[in-house]
């Protein structure tokens, strides 16, 4: 069962990226940037996640993704067009289908109405391009005609065009059920063009009950005359099944359409003498029996067999489709597999459309625990340190510069630094897995607020750390829900302010010194100042009669507690305002800032680092020890003069900065270092923001410098320490403690009871 | 001083009862701990002190690449602290999923007994003591403390 669980992970992340094409190439045809290709690659991508749902027996899945796949069809054959709405419904059903596989993959439940009703507009579809050209009545003219659309057509189905004759042989004899039906099947070329197999149609009917296939090949012309798509062979079946009717005709329900059918109740079951009115099925089944090639082999060599046209006997084309009936048999628990085998054989019989495509998109990629990344990053940074360490030591003991070793460790020191870098690369990933979700996620939007959004993102392709961007999603999220929620107005006001009726959200990825920076942007209302400042000061956040700038007005928003939404919607108010997206992001080491222009839009700018690995600080001296001071938190720093230093009752004391004072944490102190509280002037004060917005100044002995470290769990073989984030190792070895700014300003105001008490009072 | 690195997958456990056991020092007394649970016995390093850590944790140190925690062995059992020199010796030890080191003054001697000769820990130890000796042994004369190394963990973890 291991294995088939491994099947299982693969195919669903096999799905994730057919979603993926899928989303994008109805995007490209929305855009219409879409070729005959794009049509392709998207019909292929629901044709496979049908093909794999069908043999984990995912039946929604595979009833949706077949419905929706009809419908592409008839897109893909020209016979519908790829309007607004056709898309829209298909971008829809892609939705759709994406939660299907999430239900097929966690459990849960679809919603069955939605999709039920998704698969009526579908099928709609697939009515409404049947009325306005309705497909050839004859099987041979089938063919033709689709053949004739070319490049199509010859998109990897080549090697389905020979009736594959399904016939189990152990059944043959046997009897039979209660109710006994005659069933004249007849394909139609059309119907192999969908990927559909008359083997697997015969193959369900074997599943219902005792079945007797006998297959007329009198249609089958000579080799010289044979089209390779057409479709010649009809199977004429006696079933005898406990099943009612229904049962038997949901067996056609892909193919009804697409082939002759006739099914009949009859009597009692006779001419037990199968296959004797031809005696080439005689043969047929001789040959079955004899030949255990294997199906991909056989697989491959039809199309060869077709093309040598040459051939003039019936003979060899009757042979080649024998051993792919032949194969199905053995893999009867997995009814699937054997369209799964045969889909790579289809991209290799494909040409050159496919491989076009499939060029163009996938770069090859291997999977790897990322366990195995980080413990490589570690090894490569206790490398780089070594490296210094022993140059270091090779200079001390008196190694010239100009010599050769010495020129030795230089060039291994670019070596090192270069293995780091690439090293660090590997967790890199581009933003775009980020960036596809947000199609549906505006669309849903759009929908439940009645606005048009149109998204437009730009660097989808900026690089940045696997990590960073699994935290990426909910805070980006939240921001284009208020951007359409809240930002963009509604089309009737829009119109009234001379913009178009769909609005644009425009989400930027792009690299800035060293940090990924995302903006956010929608062509909105910009903020209504006048309204937030009334909020804030409604909430009591702010004085009723606070006179402040617009960039500070802008920034409320950020503030806890506050919500613009006069109603809570169930998009945005709920709860979560601004304030968690603010704090989830400097929880990354990101900033977010705020620009708006009324009635031009509202811009928010994210800021991260590329990697939650590393973390620029400032290295401060504590105590004997250093330490490490995350650089986003830090405002400024400054040498406080003794009379900027105020005593506030017991231990506390305040330091003037300007005209405000902030509490004055003593670090070492706060950690444990030092009982002593430390003179304040000897020391350099650290301003930092706290989560909540409240300034402090840290008291330390001496700042070293600024680099960028590599955060080291603490927590993996210890536990949290308080008022310690993480830790580091320095360039010489050591491990220095980085310091959680939040934990420590708190720590201090809860031990200063007195202070705390007195702080209150003198804001009252 | 060096570092030894100690084979891993060896099969002593299969041997029924009899076991390899690696003994050092604290101070006058000898203990040991199972060579099963050690990965590597390395010099001293100086070790950066966390706040709020309990007095037998001496700080962490960088195990290439990696945050190792140090006990002091010595103060967890109660006796005084270890004052580190150049000749203590951590013993890196892995408990589940965690790694950490204990100070000790040196190593001394790698054993091969079988579970018969362990007595159990004498009543006269103190109860700190107690709950990290698992058992005592005598050999050639010298008494000898079995430390349970998954004992020291979960306190020090309460702690933190």
């Amino acid at each position: 069962m291991d294995a088939m669980a491994e099947i299982r992970q693969t195919f669903f992340e096999e799905c994730a990226e057919q979603l993926a094409d899928l989303e994008a190439g109805l995007l490209a045809i929305e855009n219409g940037e879409a070729d005959s290709d794009t049509v392709n690659a998207v019909f292929r991508a629901v044709h496979s996640i049908k093909g794999g749902a069908g043999a984990f027996c995912l039946d929604d899945l595979v009833h949706f993704a077949h419905v929706f796949e009809t419908t592409l069809d008839e897109m893909r054959s020209g016979r519908l067009d790829s309007s607004e709405k056709v898309i829209k419904i298909m971008l829809r059903s892609a939705d759709a289908l994406a939660d299907l596989v999430t239900v097929a993959r966690d459990g849960g439940t679809a919603d069955a109405a939605r999709n039920a009703s998704l698969i009526d507009e579908l099928k709609g579809l697939v009515a409404l391009a049947k009325g306005e050209e309705p497909p050839a009545p004859t099987a041979a003219g089938g063919g033709t005609s689709e053949a004739s659309d070319g490049p199509v057509y010859d998109d990897g189905m080549g090697d389905l065009d020979f009736t594959p004759v399904a016939v189990d042989l152990s059944e043959l004899m046997g009897d039979g059920g209660d109710n006994t039906f005659r069933i004249v099947f007849k394909p139609m070329p059309r119907m192999y063009a969908k990927a559909n197999e008359a083997t697997r149609v015969l193959r369900d009917l074997y599943a219902l009950g005792e079945a007797k296939v006998i297959c007329n090949t009198a249609e089958v012309p000579l080799m010289q005359n044979l089209d390779p798509e057409g479709a010649y062979l009809t199977f004429t079946i006696e079933l005898s099944t406990a099943e009612p009717e229904e049962k038997v005709r949901e067996v056609f329900e892909f193919v009804e359409f697409d082939c002759e059918l006739s099914i009949e109740a009859i009597e009692s079951e006779e001419d037990d003498d199968f296959g004797a009115d031809d005696p080439d099925i005689a043969d047929i089944l001789n040959r079955i029996k004899a030949t255990s090639d294997d199906e991909e082999e056989s697989a491959a060599d039809e199309p060869a067999v077709a093309a040598e046209e040459d051939e003039p006997e019936p003979a060899p084309k009757a042979a080649a489709p024998a051993p792919k009936a032949a194969a199905p048999e053995p893999v009867k628990p997995e009814p699937a597999k054997p369209a799964a085998a045969s889909a790579p054989a289809k991209g290799e019989a494909g040409g050159d459309a496919k491989g076009a495509t499939a060029g163009a998109g996938a770069a090859q990629t291997i999977r790897v625990d990322l366990e195995r990344v980080d413990r490589l990053i570690d090894l490569v940074g206790e490398l780089v340190i070594h490296q210094v360490m022993l140059s270091q030591r090779a200079y001390q003991a008196g190694l010239a510069r100009a010599s050769d070793v010495a020129v030795g460790f230089d060039e291994l020191e670019q070596l090192t630094r270069e293995i780091q870098d690439s090293v660090m690369a590997i967790r890199a990933q581009p933003v775009k897995s980020v960036f596809q979700r947000l199609p549906r996620l505006v669309r849903e939007v759009a929908d439940i607020s009645g606005k048009q959004v149109k998204l437009v993102t730009e660097g989808e392709w900026t690089e940045v750390d696997k990590t960073v961007i699994e935290r990426l999603a909910d805070p980006l999220t939240h921001m284009i829900r208020n951007a359409i929620d809240h930002g963009l107005e509604k089309p009737e006001d829009r119109i009234a302010a001379g913009k178009p009726e769909e609005g644009t959200v425009r989400v930027a990825a792009m690299h800035r010194s060293g940090r990924i920076v995302i903006e956010i942007s929608d062509d909105g209302g910009g903020i209504n100042r006048r309204r937030v400042k009334e909020i804030a000061a409604n909430k009591g956040l702010i004085p009723a009669d606070a006179n402040l700038s617009d960039e500070e007005i802008d920034n409320l928003i950020f503030l806890p507690g506050f919500s613009t939404a006069d109603k809570i919607s169930s998009l945005s108010g709920r709860g979560v305002g601004m304030d968690v997206v603010k704090r989830s992001i400097q929880a990354l080491g990101g900033r977010v800032s705020i620009a708006s222009k009324p009635g031009k839009g509202s811009t928010f700018t994210m800021s991260l680092p590329l990697t939650l690995a590393v973390l620029d600080g400032m290295i401060v001296s504590v105590g004997e020890q250093t330490i490490v001071v995350p650089l986003t938190a830090i405002i400024e720093t400054l040498q406080p003069k003794a009379s900027e230093v105020k005593s506030f009752g017991g231990d506390a004391r305040l330091v003037q900065v300007r005209d405000t004072f902030l509490p004055l944490v003593d670090v070492a102190r706060e950690l444990g270092y030092a009982y002593e509280p430390a003179s304040a002037t000897g020391g350099v004060a650290i301003l930092v923001e706290a989560e909540n917005g409240a300034r402090s100044a840290l008291l330390v002995d001496a700042i070293q410098g600024q680099r960028q470290v590599v955060i080291k769990s603490l927590e993996a073989n210890y536990g949290r320490v308080p008022g310690i984030a993480a830790a580091t190792i320095l360039g010489d070895g050591r491990v220095a403690l980085i310091l959680d700014v939040d934990a420590v300003v708190a720590t201090s105001r809860v031990e200063g009871n007195f202070f705390n008490g007195s702080m209150k009072h003198a804001a009252e | 001083m060096t570092t030894l690195s100690l084979p891993q997958n060896d099969n002593h456990t299969e041997h029924g009862s009899a076991r390899e056991l690696i003994a050092f020092c604290i101070g006058e007394q000898e203990f040991c701990v199972d060579i099963m649970s050690v990965r590597e016995i390395r010099g001293w390093t100086q070790a950066t002190p966390l706040p709020h850590a309990p007095s037998y944790v001496n700080g962490v140190i960088n195990l290439r690449g990696a945050v190792l925690p140090i006990v002091d062995l010595a103060a967890r059992l109660g006796f005084p602290r270890t004052v580190p020199t150049a000749r203590s010796v951590i013993i890196v030890v892995r408990v589940e999923q965690q790694l950490f080191g204990l100070l000790v003054d040196a190593v001394s001697d790698i054993l091969t007994i079988t579970d018969e000769i362990l007595q159990p820990t004498p009543d006269l130890a103190s109860d700190l003591a107690k709950t990290f000796v698992r058992g005592v042994m005598a050999i050639e004369g010298r008494m000898i403390s079995l430390i349970a190394t998954d004992n020291v963990l979960p306190q020090f973890q309460a702690v933190a």
